[in-house]
């Protein structure tokens, strides 16, 4: 199979069950809503290293937020409610609490609740009001600027982590506008992030390592630079891979978010040096979702 | 099937504890059986059908008619259904009542939704004094439901208030939220002497002009409080006057009763 001359790997990805919800920032100003939003979501590209995944999904408009203010929607992957509930009081607690003229709420109705303000509360040191609107529990949490106001808990989701594709490129140049491409695409899609940098992941890795402590170590069968001394899966011809990891809140988001952003990939066709699509897995045994990239694309 | 209405037959000299006729307790009654329901007016007890005029079925739904105010404690602990009183009714309008609706034409005298826990009230005349409140002795008021007074309110309401929400359109009396624990009451009117005397906690919004308070409350800093936008938005949800209500503007926020914990604020809207 081939989009625009680029191959498509007849392969699939493999994704995880994962715990998520999404939460609501306003501010004073789309400015202070994305100082709050990028902060919380810093350092949380991966659930090995940072407990979390977590990503801005989009902007709100005035009409569409509780308190009429501009707002941004961000998502949280963790493995369990439970890792989520820490990450929840550690992110929000330093990262949203502290930033001047913001509120949260939560962007999810349903689902296991998660403490938010039922536990940040304690910031007022007493001083703080709970108040029942429209059937919900808001905490007010007198601050210098005011006051933050924040829900009590937010809901939660069975969700789908670790959604890839591999795009293979002769140059790294090319391979990075391919990508840029896909994530500006993707980030127009509801119900999914990007979680790495930029959204984009250089050090794919592979499971276990020859050193016992190291759980992951680098995809030594898509390096470039160790072809020739391993097993490889690239071509003479490829000279850089990057890779593109979705979290969706659900199957169908992941599937419809791979789709739009392989698509996005091979727009430039094969003159555009990307060679191959490709995808990750571990050969079907860690993960239950399968994304299968020809029946994706088909 | 048409909703069961009752149509008093006569005003009686005593009053009568209507509590036996909630939707809850007729649920599943024959009409011959809830005809045979006894009450007691005085020293003499009646059946439902000497009092009152019966006709239709469903019990989900109750409408009494030609009421006065010797009806007391309607609607006390329903949990389900609705009622229309089709005028005035007594005192304890829908005591300790946990869910459904009631709906009062007229007036209503004291101790309307005292330690009510949930579901709405709508007073579209007059209420007495104690609304919200805890009934003599007790020490919980109102803790959850939403009661709404289309006209003016009398002393001390939400006295002892915990939970929920009152609005009351026109103008309340004195000790309005006195001893209030938590909650919020929105005053469209003015409210009169010692508003949010011992008060511990709770919100009160005065529509009215500001007035002089208890020497206990202090005037805090002007700030702009989020949690007003969606206050308001839940107000404006009530039809009539209530959904022109405006939570954007505060003229003067008071805190207190120092004297007892002082978390609680009465704002001048």
């Amino acid at each position: 199979m081939n989009i625009n001359g680029i191959e498509i790997d007849d392969t699939f990805a493999e994704a995880f069950g994962m715990t998520a919800t999404r939460l609501l920032i306003t501010a004073h100003n789309k400015k202070w809503c994305r100082n709050a939003a990028e902060s919380m979501t810093g350092f949380a590209t991966s659930v090995i290293g940072c407990g979390v995944e977590a990503g801005i999904e989009r902007e709100w408009s005035k009409d569409e937020t509780p308190d009429g203010r501009n707002g941004i929607s961000v998502l949280l992957f963790g493995m369990s409610t439970s890792d989520l509930a820490k990450q929840f009081e550690k992110r929000v607690g330093q990262c949203v609490l502290t930033c001047p003229t913001t509120a949260i709420f939560s962007g999810i109705e349903d689902g296991k609740p998660i403490p938010l303000g039922k536990r940040l509360r304690f910031f007022g040191d007493g001083h703080q009001i709970s108040k029942m609107i429209s059937g919900k529990r808001y905490w007010r949490v007198p601050v210098m600027d005011g006051e933050f106001l924040c829900e009590e808990s937010a809901g939660s989701c069975k969700a789908v982590g670790g959604g890839n594709f591999l795009v293979l490129a002769e140059k790294l140049p090319q391979a990075l506008q391919a990508c840029e491409h896909s994530i500006e695409k993707m980030r127009k899609l509801p119900n999914v992030i990007m979680p790495f940098p930029g959204g984009v992941v250089r050090s794919g890795s592979k499971v276990g390592s020859k050193y016992k402590s190291l759980i992951a170590s680098t995809n030594d069968a898509f390096c470039p630079t160790l072809t020739g001394q391993v097993k490889t899966e690239l071509t003479k011809d490829i000279g850089a891979v990057l890779e593109i990891v979705i979290d969706g809140l659900t199957e169908n988001d992941v599937a419809q978010a791979m789709t739009v952003g392989i698509r996005a990939a091979c727009s430039g066709g094969a003159n555009s040096s990307i060679k191959k699509i490709t995808a990750g897995n571990y050969g079907g045994k860690l993960g239950k979702h399968h994304f299968h990239l020809h029946e994706l694309l088909k | 099937m048409t909703a069961l209405t009752l149509t008093l037959r006569e005003q009686p000299r005593q009053t009568i504890n209507m509590s036996p006729l909630t939707p809850n307790q007729l649920a599943g009654k024959s009409a011959n059986e809830i005809s045979a329901i006894k009450f007691w007016q005085g020293k003499y007890q009646h059946t439902l059908d000497d009092l009152f005029e019966i006709t239709g079925t469903d019990t989900t739904k109750l409408i009494l008619k030609n009421t006065c105010n010797q009806l007391i404690r309607i609607g006390a602990e329903m949990n389900q259904g609705e009622i229309v009183v089709e005028g005035d009714c007594g005192a304890y309008l829908g005591e300790r009542m946990c869910s459904g609706k009631i709906t009062v034409q007229g007036n209503c005298t004291d101790y309307a939704a005292c330690e009510l826990a949930g579901g709405e009230i709508e007073i579209k005349g007059n209420a007495g004094d104690l609304v919200g409140s805890a009934r003599a002795g007790e020490r919980k008021g109102m803790r959850g439901g939403k009661v709404i007074i289309r006209g003016n309110a009398g002393d001390r309401l939400g006295d002892l208030q915990r939970r929920g929400m009152i609005l009351a359109q026109g103008n309340v009396g004195d000790y309005c939220a006195s001893r209030m624990v938590a909650g919020t009451i929105v005053v469209l009117g003015n409210a009169g002497d010692n508003i949010g005397f011992s008060m511990q906690r709770g919100t009160v919004l005065v529509g009215g002009e500001p007035r002089s308070m208890p020497v206990t409350f202090s005037e805090s800093n002007p700030i702009d409080l989020g949690f007003l936008k969606l206050m308001g938005k839940d107000v404006r949800q009530t039809d009539g006057t209530f959904s022109k209500f405006n939570s954007s503007l505060i003229k003067k926020r008071f805190v207190g009763d120092l004297a007892f914990d002082g978390q609680g604020e009465i704002i001048f809207m």
